[in-house]
C-alpha cells in the first residue's frame, strides 16, 4: 500500500513538471510559472527546476524574479552551464554587471564533499597501517601515504572553513521594478540609493519590516522593505 | 501577373532600390520660414536630409543660445521616379526668440554614408514685441492708404479670439476659436492675419462655419475659424492678436448728418472705409509632463492613442520580403507622432520605415492615423516571432501614461529556394543571428535538500572515522600487556646496562665466574621483559623462536646463540672462565643489545 501511494505521488509529481513544460511551449508561460511555483512550494528543488521557473518569468518580462531563480539554479549546481548563460544574458539585457562573488563560495559544496571523502582515506590509512604487522613489505609507502593524505585533508579542510565564512554573506535579488535605499530603516529617512529589479544585493540585517541591504563591490548600504527583495537561498 | 513571378520581381525591385538608395548621394538643409522675426512671433526651421542610404541618421541639434527650440515632429518621403530613388526626411522645429538683436541658427549636422554634413548657419534678425520698437515689415501689416480705424469694439464690427482650456499640458490638444461678428456689408473680401503662436504646434481645423449669434442683444452675422494648438514648452504661453483688416461702408456721422453735404456723396460713390479688426490676446498656462510614472520608451507623445500591428501575410519563403505595418491613431498631434521603437527581430532583416499620415479634422479635432511600414526580409527558415511593439503616450484627460502594445506577430518563412530570389549569403563564417534564453532542462526534479556542509549527516560522516580511530587504539591498547611490564619492556636495556655495570666491581676482584652469572641474570631479565615472560622461564628455544618470529637474522641469531651458550659454561664450568673471557662476554652482550631492542621497535 505504502508502495502503490508513493508510485502514485511520484506519478502526480511528474504530471505537473510535464504540463509546466507544455505550458511552457504553448507559450503559456503564466500557466509555466504558476507549475514550476507550486512544485517549489512542495519542497521540490534541482537546478532544473529553479531555471525553468527562471525562464518563465524571463518570457513574462520579470527580471527581478528570473534573476532570482537563476541564481537559485547556480546555488544548486554552481557548474550549470545554461543558467549561468541565461543569467548573464539577462544582466545584459538589464544593464547590470555580474556581481563579484567571493571566490570560494560557489566551491563550498565540493570542498565539503572533497574534506568528507579525505577524511575517510586518511583514517582508511591510519587504520591499516596499524593494523598490520611491523616490518611488513609497504610499510615506509603506507607511511608516506598517510602524510600525503593527512596534508591534503589539512588544506581541504582550510579551504572549506574559509569558503563557510564567505558564504555566510546572505545574498538576495530586488524583486520590485526599482527600489530606494533609505540610510535608515524608516519612511523618513533619505535615501541613500536606488537599485534597479534584479539587482543582486547582500542582505545584512533585518529590523522589523526593513532589511538593511549592502553593494560591497560599491561600498554602499541602506535599507529596503523586506517585501521588496527574496533571499536566494530558500528556507 | 500573380504568385510566384510577382514576388520575384518584389525581390528584384527590393535589391535594386537598396542599391540605389546606396548610390545616391546624401544632403543636409536647413532652411527657415522667416530671418526677421519679433520676440511674440516664432521660427519654423525645416532640416531635410535627402539623399540614398540614410541608414537611420538623424541630424544633430545644435545648441541654439537665444532660442528655445521645440521639436515639431518629422515627416518621410520616398520616391520612385524613372528608376530612380530619391529619399528624404524633414525634422521641423519651432524656434522661439528668447531676447532681440541679431542671432544665428548654427549649423546642423549628420553622419551618413561615412559623412559628415552640416547646414549652413542661418542668420535671424529678432525685434521686440509689437507692444514697442521697430517691428520688421509683415505681410499681416496693413496696407497704405487711409488711416485704418482700429478694432474692438466697433459696434457692427468686431473680432473675438477664445481657447477652450486656460490650462493644459504641453502637447495636449486646444481648440482656439476666432469669430469675426459682424453687422454691416462688407466692400470687399476681408484680408485675416491669423495670431501670433509662439510655443504652440498648430493645425488649422477647416471648414470656417458661418452662423447667426446674438450680441448684447442684437444679432450679428458671424465667421468662426477654428485652430488647434499643442503647447510645445511649458510656462504662460501667448495667443497673439487676431487681425482681420477690411472696408465697409463709411456711415461716419460727419457724412451721415448732412444729406447734402458733399462728403454724403462723396462717401457714397468712395470705396468705403478700411478697418483693422484686432483680437485681444490670450495667455495660456502649459504644464510641464509629469516625470511620476513616466514609462523609460516615452518620447513626448500626448493624446489617447492605441497601436496595432500586421504582416501582409502569415507565411512566406526564406528572403522573401513581407512588409510590417504599424498603425497608430487616436486623438492628438498626429502629424509630429514618434515612430515607435522597433523591437529586436531575429532572423529578419529590416529595410527603412517609411511613414503616411492620415488625418482627419472633422469636428473641428485633430485625430487619425500614422501608418508606419517596414519591409522585412527573413533571413532564416522556421517560425519567427515579431514581438510586441510598445507604445507609451500622456493622456491629458486621464492625467497619467499609458503604454499600449501590439501583439506579437508570428511569421513562418519556408525554406524556399535561395537560388531563384536572391545571391545566398557567404557562409565562411558563424552568424550569430539572435541571443536568446536556452530551453528548459528535462530534469531531474528532486526534493529540496540542505546544503551537506554543517548538516548533521556532515558532522556525522566527518567525525566517525576520528571514533572508530580512537576506539581501534583503545581496543589494542587494552589487547596488549599490563603498563607495568610495557614500561618494563621499555626500560629494559636500561635496565640491562646498569646491572653490568653494578656488576663490574666482581671483575675488578677477579671474580670473573660470578660477574658472568650477574651477565647471565640482566640477559634474562632483559628478555623477560621484552616478551612479558619469566626470567627463570627464558631458554634458548624461546629466545629462537621469538627471533624468527619478529626477524629472521641468521646472524644475530649466531651471536646471541654464541653469547647464551658462552654464559651456559662459565655457569657450569666455573674454574674456566678468565677476567678476559668475562669481559669478551660483557662486550658482546653491550653489542647485541642495540640490536635486540630494534626487534621491538
Amino acid at each position: 500500500m505504502i508502495f502503490t501511494s508513493a508510485a502514485c505521488f511520484a506519478a502526480a509529481v511528474d504530471e505537473r513538471w510535464t504540463q509546466a513544460k507544455s505550458a511552457y511551449d504553448q507559450g503559456n508561460y503564466s500557466a509555466a510559472r504558476e507549475s514550476y511555483e507550486g512544485l517549489v512550494r512542495d519542497g521540490w528543488g534541482g537546478d532544473a527546476l529553479f531555471y525553468n521557473l527562471a525562464n518563465s518569468y524571463y518570457r513574462l518580462g520579470r527580471s527581478g524574479p528570473a534573476r532570482l531563480n537563476y541564481e537559485r539554479a547556480l546555488a544548486e549546481s554552481s557548474g550549470d552551464e545554461d543558467a549561468r548563460y541565461n543569467r548573464n544574458l539577462l544582466l545584459a539585457r538589464l544593464d547590470l554587471k555580474e556581481d563579484s562573488e567571493s571566490p570560494l563560495a560557489p566551491w563550498v559544496s565540493v570542498l565539503t564533499w572533497l574534506f568528507t571523502g579525505l577524511n575517510f582515506v586518511f583514517f582508511g590509512i591510519l587504520f591499516f597501517r596499524l593494523s598490520s604487522e611491523r616490518g611488513e613489505a609497504g610499510s615506509e609507502a603506507s607511511w608516506w601515504a598517510a602524510w600525503g593524505a593527512g596534508l591534503a585533508l589539512a588544506v581541504a579542510g582550510g579551504l572549506m572553513i574559509a569558503g563557510w565564512n564567505q558564504s555566510r554573506e546572505t545574498w538576495a535579488v530586488v524583486t520590485a521594478p526599482r527600489v530606494e535605499a533609505r540610510s535608515a530603516p524608516s519612511d523618513d529617512s533619505g535615501v541613500a540609493f536606488t537599485a534597479p529589479e534584479g539587482q543582486k544585493v547582500a542582505a545584512l540585517s533585518e529590523s522589523g519590516p526593513w532589511m538593511e541591504i549592502g553593494l560591497p563591490s560599491q561600498g554602499l548600504k541602506g535599507w529596503i522593505k523586506k517585501s521588496d527583495v527574496e533571499p536566494i537561498q530558500l528556507p | 501577373m500573380s504568385g510566384k513571378p510577382r514576388r520575384i520581381l518584389n525581390v528584384l525591385f527590393l535589391l535594386c532600390f537598396a542599391g540605389l538608395l546606396h548610390a545616391a548621394d546624401v544632403s543636409l538643409t536647413a532652411e527657415a520660414d522667416k530671418t526677421e522675426v519679433r520676440m511674440d512671433d516664432t521660427i519654423t526651421l525645416r532640416v531635410t536630409l535627402s539623399g540614398g542610404d540614410l541608414n537611420g541618421a538623424r541630424p544633430v541639434p545644435p545648441e541654439m543660445p537665444g532660442f528655445r527650440a521645440a521639436f515639431a515632429g518629422q515627416s518621410q518621403n520616398i520616391s520612385f521616379v524613372n528608376g530612380k530613388v530619391s529619399s528624404e526626411i524633414s525634422f521641423t522645429y519651432v524656434l522661439q526668440p528668447l531676447s532681440p538683436g541679431d542671432r544665428t541658427i548654427p549649423p546642423f549636422t549628420v553622419t551618413a554614408g561615412g559623412r559628415t554634413l552640416a547646414t549652413a548657419p542661418i542668420a535671424v534678425k529678432v525685434f521686440p514685441g509689437s507692444s514697442g520698437g521697430a517691428a520688421p515689415p509683415s505681410r499681416g501689416s496693413p496696407p497704405s492708404g487711409p488711416a485704418p480705424s482700429t478694432g474692438r469694439p466697433a459696434r457692427d464690427l468686431f473680432l473675438t479670439a477664445s481657447v477652450n482650456k486656460s490650462t493644459a499640458y504641453v502637447g495636449e490638444p486646444l481648440t482656439l476659436s476666432v469669430r469675426f461678428y459682424s453687422r454691416v456689408s462688407l466692400l470687399s473680401q476681408p484680408g485675416y492675419s491669423p495670431p501670433s503662436l509662439t510655443g504652440f504646434l498648430s493645425e488649422d481645423l477647416p471648414p470656417q462655419s458661418q452662423f447667426v449669434d446674438t450680441f448684447d442683444g442684437r444679432k450679428f452675422s458671424v465667421i468662426e475659424l477654428k485652430t488647434a494648438l499643442f503647447p510645445a514648452s511649458p510656462g504662460v504661453s501667448t495667443v497673439g492678436a487676431a487681425a482681420l483688416e477690411c472696408r465697409t461702408e463709411d456711415f461716419s456721422n460727419d457724412a451721415m448728418n448732412d444729406p447734402f453735404g458733399s462728403s454724403f456723396f462723396q462717401n457714397f460713390f468712395s470705396n468705403g472705409r478700411q478697418r483693422v479688426l484686432r483680437s485681444d490676446p490670450i495667455k495660456v498656462k502649459v504644464l510641464p509632463l509629469p516625470s511620476e510614472g513616466r514609462p523609460a520608451d516615452f518620447r513626448g507623445d500626448v493624446g489617447r492613442y492605441r497601436i496595432s500591428a500586421a504582416l501582409d501575410r502569415a507565411k512566406t519563403s526564406l528572403h522573401e520580403p513581407v512588409t510590417l505595418t504599424v498603425t497608430i491613431e487616436g486623438e492628438g498631434n498626429i502629424n509630429a507622432l514618434s515612430t515607435p521603437e522597433p523591437p529586436a527581430l531575429a532572423g529578419l532583416k529590416a529595410y527603412e520605415t517609411l511613414s503616411s499620415l492620415n488625418i482627419d479634422k472633422s469636428g473641428w479635432k485633430v485625430r487619425g492615423s500614422k501608418v508606419f511600414k517596414t519591409v522585412l526580409k527573413p533571413e532564416v527558415s522556421g517560425r519567427l516571432q515579431i514581438p510586441a511593439i510598445p507604445f507609451s503616450f500622456f493622456d491629458p484627460e486621464t492625467r497619467s501614461y499609458r503604454t499600449t502594445q501590439t501583439e506579437p506577430l508570428s511569421l513562418s518563412v519556408a525554406p524556399g529556394e535561395e537560388s531563384s530570389v536572391a545571391p545566398a549569403p557567404p557562409a565562411a563564417d558563424v552568424r550569430v543571428i539572435s541571443r536568446d534564453i536556452r530551453y528548459l532542462k528535462a530534469g531531474p526534479l528532486r526534493r529540496r535538500r540542505t546544503p551537506f556542509g554543517g548538516s548533521n549527516a556532515f558532522w556525522i560522516l566527518n567525525l566517525l572515522p576520528w571514533g572508530l580511530f580512537l576506539f581501534f587504539v583503545g581496543v589494542r591498547g587494552l589487547r596488549r600487556r599490563p603498563a607495568s611490564e610495557d614500561a618494563a619492556a621499555r626500560r629494559a636495556r636500561v635496565t640491562a646496562r646498569r646491572a653490568l655495570k653494578g656488576a663490574e666491581p666482581l671483575l675488578k676482584k677477579g671474580d670473573a665466574p660470578a660477574y658472568l652469572s650477574a651477565l647471565e641474570k640482566s640477559l634474562r631479565e632483559y628478555w623477560a621483559a621484552k616478551t612479558a615472560a619469566s626470567a627463570s622461564a627464558v631458554t634458548w628455544e624461546e629466545m629462537s623462536g621469538v627471533l624468527a618470529e619478529r626477524a629472521p637474522r641468521p646472524d644475530l641469531e649466531r651471536r646471541l646463540r654464541e653469547l647464551w651458550d658462552g654464559l651456559q659454561r662459565a655457569r657450569y664450568t666455573p674454574g674456566l672462565v678468565t677476567p678476559d673471557d668475562a669481559r669478551a662476554q660483557a662486550a658482546a652482550f653491550e653489542r647485541l643489545l642495540p640490536e635486540l631492542e630494534a626487534l621491538w621497535k
